[in-house]
Order: C-alpha cells, then sequence, then structure tokens
C-alpha cells in the first residue's frame, strides 16, 4: 500500500459516481479498467470464461467498496489489480487440474500473411502459453503484470502484497525457469521462432 | 538464453481475445439495479422497524414512570413516613416543670468512688 498521500487518482471521480449510483460513472470505470483486469486475469488463467467471471468479480467488488472508499490510501486500479490477481489465485488453487487455454485461439491471426506464418505462429503461442502455465502461480502472475502489462516492479509489488525485491525474485526465478524449459524440454520452440521470425 | 531472447519469445504468446465490455456494462447494471433494490427494500424495513422500535421503547418509559410515581421515584425504597410534628414555642406561664431529681442522676454518676472530693472539689458544691 501507498504510503505517501496520492495527489490524483483519475478513477476517483467515477468511483464517486458509483457510490451515488450513477451508470454513467460506472460505464465509464467499467470500460476503463476492465480491458486490463481481463487481459490480466486471461493470461493468469487462460480461459476466457474464468477471466470474464473474474474481470466482473473484481468489477462488482469495485461497486461494494465504493460507499466506503477513502481516497489516498491506495490507486482504484491498484487495488483491483489485487484483486483480480488474488481472485485468479483462488480459483487456481480450487481447481485440481489447469485448464489450458489453447481453445480460445480460434480467432486468432486472421491476418496472417498465409497459412504456413499462421500455423508456425499458432503452435509457437500454444507452446508459449503451455510454458507459462507451468510456472506456479505467483511467478505467472510477476510475469504477466511486469512483461505483459508493462507494470513497474513497485506496482505489480503493490498489486501482489509483496516488495519490489520480492517481485524481482519471482521474475528472476520465473524467467529461470522457462528459459530452462525452452532450452531443454522444448528446444523446437526456438527453431519455430527462428523459422517464424524468417518467414 | 538472454533475457531479451525471452522476451522476443514471450511476444510470441497468444494474445488475449476482446475484453467483452458491453457485457461486463450490462452485467454490472443489472447488478447495481438489483442491488439499489434490495437498499430501498432494506431501508423501508428499517425505517418500519425504527417507528415500531420508537413506540415500543416510549411505552415502556410510560409505564415504568407510572408504575414508579407513587414511590416519589424511589425504585421500591420504603420511606417511614412523618406523621405529625410540633414545632410551637412553649409558653414559660403554662408550661409544667420536670419533676425529676437531676442531682440524684448527677449522684449516680459518682457511685463507686470512695472520696467524691477527687471527683467534684468541695467547694464546687
Amino acid at each position: 500500500m501507498n504510503s505517501e498521500p496520492l495527489l490524483f487518482d483519475p478513477l476517483l471521480g467515477h468511483l464517486r459516481g458509483i457510490a451515488n449510483g450513477e451508470k454513467p460513472a460506472a460505464e465509464a470505470l467499467v470500460r476503463a479498467i476492465s480491458p486490463k483486469l481481463f487481459r490480466i486475469a486471461y493470461r493468469i488463467m487462460q480461459n476466457t470464461h474464468d477471466a470474464e467471471e473474474i474481470t466482473q468479480e473484481t468489477l462488482i467488488r469495485i461497486w461494494a467498496i465504493a460507499k466506503t472508499w477513502k481516497a489516498g490510501q491506495a490507486r482504484i486500479e491498484t487495488w483491483a489489480y489485487r484483486v483480480a490477481t488474488n481472485l485468479c489465485f483462488d480459483r487456481l488453487r480450487a481447481k485440481s487440474r489447469f485448464e489450458q487455454g489453447s481453445d480460445e485461439l480460434d480467432d486468432f491471426m486472421d491476418n496472417a500473411p498465409n497459412a504456413e506464418a499462421e500455423l508456425v505462429h499458432r503452435e509457437m503461442a500454444n507452446e508459449i502459453d503451455r510454458a507459462l502455465a507451468t510456472l506456479p502461480h505467483r511467478q505467472r502472475a510477476a510475469i504477466v503484470l511486469t512483461y505483459f502489462e508493462g507494470m513497474s516492479a513497485k506496482l505489480a509489488g503493490e498489486a501482489l502484497e509483496v516488495s519490489v525485491e520480492a517481485i524481482e525474485s519471482l521474475l528472476a526465478r520465473a524467467k529461470k525457469t522457462l528459459k530452462q524449459k525452452f532450452l531443454d524440454e522444448e528446444p523446437e520452440i526456438l527453431t519455430d521462432f527462428v523459422a517464424f521470425a524468417a518467414i | 538464453m538472454t533475457d531479451k531472447s525471452l522476451n522476443l519469445i514471450l511476444d510470441q504468446a497468444s494474445p488475449p481475445p476482446p475484453c467483452p465490455s458491453d457485457k461486463l456494462v450490462a452485467n454490472m447494471f443489472a447488478h447495481m439495479d438489483a442491488q439499489m433494490a434490495s437498499d430501498s427494500t432494506d431501508l423501508a424495513r428499517n425505517r418500519r422497524f425504527m417507528a415500531w422500535g420508537s413506540m415500543a421503547a416510549a411505552l415502556l418509559v410510560a409505564f415504568g414512570i407510572m408504575a414508579n410515581l407513587p414511590d416519589s421515584f424511589s425504585f421500591g425504597t420504603k420511606l417511614s413516613p412523618i406523621v405529625a410534628t410540633n414545632d410551637s414555642i412553649e409558653n414559660d406561664l403554662t408550661a409544667v416543670p420536670s419533676t425529676g431529681d437531676y442531682a440524684d442522676d448527677f449522684a449516680n454518676q459518682l457511685i463507686g468512688y470512695d472520696d467524691i472530693s477527687v471527683i467534684v472539689p468541695i467547694n464546687d458544691l
């Protein structure tokens, strides 16, 4: 949680409107925050259905907290990321096995230059998704937040409720695991990557 | 493999599907409507509870006052009533002098002493 007071939170006005039951404010906040929440949930869960439910649940929790929200304690966005990642972890823990998201790729690469490139790219994407899915939950979340969503280590740490040092440690371990996996277990991905880059 | 190579590989991960923002907005509105309807029902129920509760409390207070008024709000402590007092000043002319022998009373206090002069000097008698 931020210790220094926050001067400006762009979503605070929307949250105040939501607390008063204003639907335009609710719509503005949902449209502002839901794409990123959905992407984070999808990257962690690798499943559209779960990602959608987690995003919706996070938005409902924002609505529930709106009336008692104290400005300056934290950014609404960061709080929402924290809720979403915790919901992902809860759901992953509850699942006995991880569901692969390969079925969600049907609409991918519609604009691919040709069928061969599309095929190579899709296969490579599936392998990368599978490699990411093997990471422990928190390492995967650290990769998703910092790499895919471009968050700073500080912001990602706030979202995951850990220190910057802990985030860096999670990232280092995740990268080490991924590199080892790509080099040892799925060396074909490097071949595919070279082939894709050449197409 | 360098971090840069890893990043280039991760760039090729499958992109997430588009966010169903319209659906999320609609669900949010539905949730808000349901919640606000529930809140207004709760508010009406709370107001009814407050009204009936206030009436019941007022009745209890009134009953308590009525029950304790005869005892002057003493809550059951029994006070002995003062039946009568005689505050009139006695007239010297009509007053009946006491027939009591006060000297004997004084003498009775001295019983047991061999020499009364030790207690009361003879000159003072």
